[in-house]
């Protein structure tokens, strides 16, 4: 199994870090009554794993057992296969991966849900949950889909939204429910789960803890305090370095790698043929699927340090603007070469 | 080299039973016949070597220049008169066919009621293990006329099922049922169904398929089903099916029961050779840089190819065209000396496009500039290019090409080299199917772990590292758990390794999803993003193998059947080496096998007995 997986804290108890926010969702899961709730924060924080053991607070052990289940869903008189994890106290559905079909399913699969009740009398809680992932991609459609679902529904419906921001969210859905924050784990709290981890599973380490610490700092770092990241880097150094100590490198993606190198060189040298270069690249990134935004925004920061004050501030300018256009357009390689020739161009005039 | 004669035979017939209405050469009727007076059957000798020396020759004089009329007036397409009718004709490389014909023959015993050979790789019926042949590749590789003729030659009549008929479940369960358990009244030949475009295909049409291969499971395992469903047919005739996909969604299902075979599409060399032959037969006269643009444009597309021969035509007269091409148009906008670019631009219908084309151009052309200052301020224009708005008012189209002449356009431009955009979106499309493909396969917990987008930028890439431990020639303790480690890992996340053998008979593990097409960018080391370092690799792949021993082990059915058999017990012992070693248990058995190293150019094979060896 991954580490991701295998080391995945299964109960509230055992939850690492974030203590106070652990003894909220406790309480909550204790009162008779539950309310919807919108958990966000920034990616490998941990929310779904809070929420997972939020349920098995809520449910017991048997909301662990999660099987998958295919469903053929009918928008207009087109058909598309959906999807969805279960099990028998709650379901689990990532709307984003239906595109722009996403009000389709939560319309149909969340009425067919809330419209049967478990016959189990002696259930602690009567109610459904419906796990929604990436709510923050979910269009305005469907997000007006779910408001009113959400009232209707709420004798035996519980909805639990997972995003990274709410800013995308509107309004009514986010006074409907219960905001919770999980914030992203702290250098100390990712170095003491990292160190958990390498226990269990024999890692050699350096024995001074002064490199160690340096070990975690940097880990923590290149992951951007996002623990899935980490965990999956210390797996990664693991199996590809003989001995892990303060120096060795920390494995970063292809991709990271590649903006970084785009970076570089546009602070190296900013002609034509520089930018037809660096356009090649970008096509190489996009191929690969990696979205305009992400790569406008690692590139935004992989240049910053590199630049001065004055420059920096109006490249996020630059970047603010184009960013702003990628999500207008749908010619991502337009605004991110715009982006980079003026970005060469404020390099020149600084 | 009986195998090798059979084959011959069937070249030689197959123009005979394929295209009768093509008359052969006179030559070859009068030897075929003669032989038959001669030697009474030729069943009983074969065909002599000189017959076939003859069969060779005989394609050259079937179609050489003299019997066709300088320029063809038929109105026949290229794509039908030059489709491959013998097995001399085939494209795609020998190893592929080869791989195809062995798979077919794999039939015969049970179609023709043959006796079945022994060997390991076909089932008690001598047919295949996989029952199911999947043949992928770009299209214009020639797959489906390749396949075609393959078929022939095995003697097989071919049952094409392609997208315009009816493929909804019912409607092909019919055809194929009456294709596969009846007798065919017209011909006595048995029938080879040819599904074509597949990936394109209803689930309906995959299910149907899965359904026969399951029903023919039972058949052969002789588990009666109760009730209605009492008619299991055994599969007797071969199913082949053609995509140019096989890692879609819809083939999912599919492909644990298909062999899988890839058609690469041509050599540009060998597309040339033969579309100048093609040329000089019909006379047309196009020169040989027309047919190098076109292989390049088209992508080595053998059919686009020849279509643009047929009716790009004559290039030499009518080569004045009036509309003018995407890359003429571009080239002009950074001509200085071009006029009327706004009457051209008028004219011009796709502006879209072709400001598309124009900058992907740009940055080859010469210009004055200061200090980054013109395409810096280009990025206004892209943004009124690639807004709505504009789709509105392509009025406005005109005015955002001539900023671009303005700025880019001058008087050394005229020969400038043009460039086709890249097409993101086939590209993007195929990451995408991959990833999802991948993570389809990845146990429930981790797919709800990482949503598609955190499967493909966070998990692939690091996963993909996990793939490529690092270890000794002779692992130590520590990284043998190291490789454990990564075993269930790459379990866990759907990966498999398999082993893969190069036409030079080296050894190679692949991963199963290719994911390094999907996280590995720099193109310099395709070859060891595909398949790392072998000693690392074939590591992994004993813990592969080692994690499959003990699931087969701790499953009940099996434990069962391993009681039986009292186990043999292992000695622990410690080699020269000072290491343990666990020393094998001899088992009480007579039989010896020996492997060794077998390619796809093994011309002649000869069985070997212990005599031979000893004396």
């Amino acid at each position: 199994m991954l580490w991701v997986h295998k080391y995945r804290p299964t109960s509230l108890e055992s939850l690492d870090y974030n203590e106070p926010l652990t003894e909220t969702l406790r309480r909550l899961a204790d009162k008779e009554d539950f309310p919807h709730l919108l958990v966000y924060g920034p990616p490998g924080a941990g929310k779904k794993t809070r929420v997972s053991c939020l349920l098995r607070e809520l449910f017991g052990p048997s909301a662990l057992k999660i099987k998958e289940e295919q469903r053929v869903l009918q928008a207009g008189t087109r058909k598309f296969d959906f999807v969805l994890v279960s099990s028998n106290h709650h379901i689990e559905i990532n709307p984003a991966e239906a595109g722009n079909q996403d009000r389709v399913v939560v319309q149909e699969l969340l009425k067919e849900i809330a419209q049967t009740q478990p016959v189990d009398v002696t259930a602690k809680h009567r109610f459904k949950v419906v796990v929604i992932n990436e709510a923050d991609s979910l269009t305005r459609d469907a997000q007006a889909a779910l408001r009113r679902t959400m009232e209707i529904y709420s004798p035996n419906l519980r909805l639990i939204l997972l995003a990274n921001t709410t800013g995308s969210i509107m309004g009514p859905i986010k006074s409907r429910t219960l905001l919770v924050r999980v914030p992203a784990p702290t250098t100390e709290d990712i170095g003491n789960v990292l160190a958990k981890v390498a226990d269990a599973q024999d890692v050699q380490l350096p024995q001074d803890d002064a490199a160690r610490n340096q070990l975690w700092q940097n880990i923590s770092e290149k992951s951007n305090r996002n623990l899935r990241r980490a965990l999956l880097m210390l797996e990664t150094m693991y199996a590809r370095s003989e001995k892990i100590d303060a120096s060795t490198q920390v494995p970063l993606t292809d991709w990271q790698l590649m903006i970084d190198r785009i970076a570089q060189s546009i602070v190296k040298s900013r002609t034509v043929q520089q930018l037809a270069s660096v356009r090649k690249d970008y096509y190489e990134l996009l191929t690969h699927c990696i979205p305009e935004t992400v790569i406008l925004k690692e590139l935004l920061f992989a240049l910053l340090p590199r630049v001065s004050a004055v420059a920096g501030k109006n490249i996020v300018d630059a970047a603010a603007l184009y960013d702003h256009r990628l999500r207008l357009g749908n010619k991502g390689i337009y605004h991110l070469e715009a982006f980079t020739a003026s970005t060469m161009r404020i390099l020149e005039e600084a | 080299m009986s195998f090798l004669f059979q084959q011959s035979t069937s070249i030689k017939r197959q123009p005979e039973e394929a295209i009768p209405a093509e008359p052969l050469p006179k030559r070859q009727r009068n030897t075929a016949r003669s032989s038959e007076t001669t030697f009474g059957s030729t069943e009983h000798f074969g065909v002599p070597i000189y017959d076939m020396l003859r069969a060779l020759d005989a394609p050259d004089t079937r179609r050489s220049v003299d019997t066709l009329p300088k320029t063809c007036k038929t109105d026949v397409l290229f794509t039908d008169k030059y489709a491959p009718t013998c097995y001399l004709d085939l494209r795609g490389s020998q190893d592929v066919q080869r791989q195809i014909l062995r798979w077919i023959s794999r039939w015969r015993p049970i179609a023709f009621d043959l006796e079945v050979p022994e060997s390991d790789h076909t089932d008690e019926f001598g047919r295949p293990l996989k029952k199911i042949l999947l043949v992928h590749g770009p299209p214009g590789a020639g797959k489906t006329s390749s396949v075609q003729v393959m078929a022939r030659i095995e003697g097989f009549d071919v049952l094409e099922i392609n997208a315009s008929d009816d493929r909804g479940a019912a409607a092909v369960q019919q055809k194929i049922s009456s294709a596969l358990f009846s007798h065919q009244a017209v011909s006595n030949k048995p029938v080879c169904i040819l599904a074509d475009e597949v990936d394109g295909a209803e689930s309906g049409f995959v299910r149907c398929l899965i359904e026969l291969l399951k029903a023919d499971a039972r058949k052969v395992k002789g588990v009666s089903t109760k009730g209605k469903k009492a008619k299991d047919h055994l599969l007797q005739r071969p199913i082949i099916c053609v995509c140019n996909e096989a890692f879609t969604r819809t083939l999912f299902d599919l492909r644990q029961y298909c062999e899988i075979v890839y058609f690469p599409p041509s050599s540009p060399n060998r597309l040339l050779s033969q579309l100048e032959e093609i040329n000089r037969k019909e006379g047309l006269r196009t020169p040989t840089s027309v047919l190098l643009r076109d292989i390049q444009e088209t992508g080595c597309d053998f059919r686009a190819c020849l279509n643009r021969l047929q009716f790009g035509g004559d290039r030499s007269i009518s080569y004045k065209d009036s509309t003018k091409s995407l890359a003429e148009m571009t080239l002009s906008v950074f001509n200085k000396e071009a006029k009327d670019l706004n009457l051209k631009l008028d004219a011009y219908g796709e502006v879209e496009k072709l400001f598309d084309s124009c900058f992907s151009q740009y940055t080859n052309a010469y210009y004055v500039d200061d200090r980054m200052l013109k395409p810096a301020s280009m990025g206004d224009w892209y943004a009124l290019v690639d807004s709505r708005r504009f789709n509105a008012a392509s009025e406005y189209a005109a005015v955002a090409i001539n900023h671009m002449f303005l700025n880019f356009s001058s008087l050394s431009n005229g020969p400038m080299k043009y460039e086709r955009p890249p097409k993101l979106f086939e590209e993007k499309k195929r990451t995408m199917t991959l990833t999802q493909e991948a993570r389809h396969k990845a146990s429930t917990a981790t797919r709800s772990m990482f949503c598609l987008n955190s499967y493909r930028r966070e998990l692939v890439p690091y996963v993909w590292q996990l793939a490529n431990p690092e270890v000794n020639n002779v692992p130590t303790p520590q990284q043998k758990a190291v490789l454990v480690s990564c075993q269930q890992s790459l379990t866990d996340a759907g990966i498999r390794l398999f082993t893969e053998k190069l036409e030079n008979g080296s050894l190679i593990h692949r991963l199963d999803p290719p994911i390094n097409l999907a996280c590995c960018l720099s193109t310099d080391q395709m070859d060891f993003a595909a398949h790392g370092k072998f000693v690392h690799r074939s590591h992994l792949k004993r813990a592969f193998d080692e994690a499959k021993r003990l699931q087969i082990r701790a499953s009940p059915t099996q434990a069962a059947s391993q009681q039986a058999v009292p186990k043999p017990e292992s000695k622990m012992s410690s080699n020269f080496f000072s290491r343990d070693t666990i020393e094998p248990a001899v088992i009480q058995q007579n039989k010896v096998w020996i492997s060794y190293r077998e390619g796809f150019s093994n011309a002649v094979r000869k069985r070997l007995s212990w005599n031979d060896m000893f004396g």
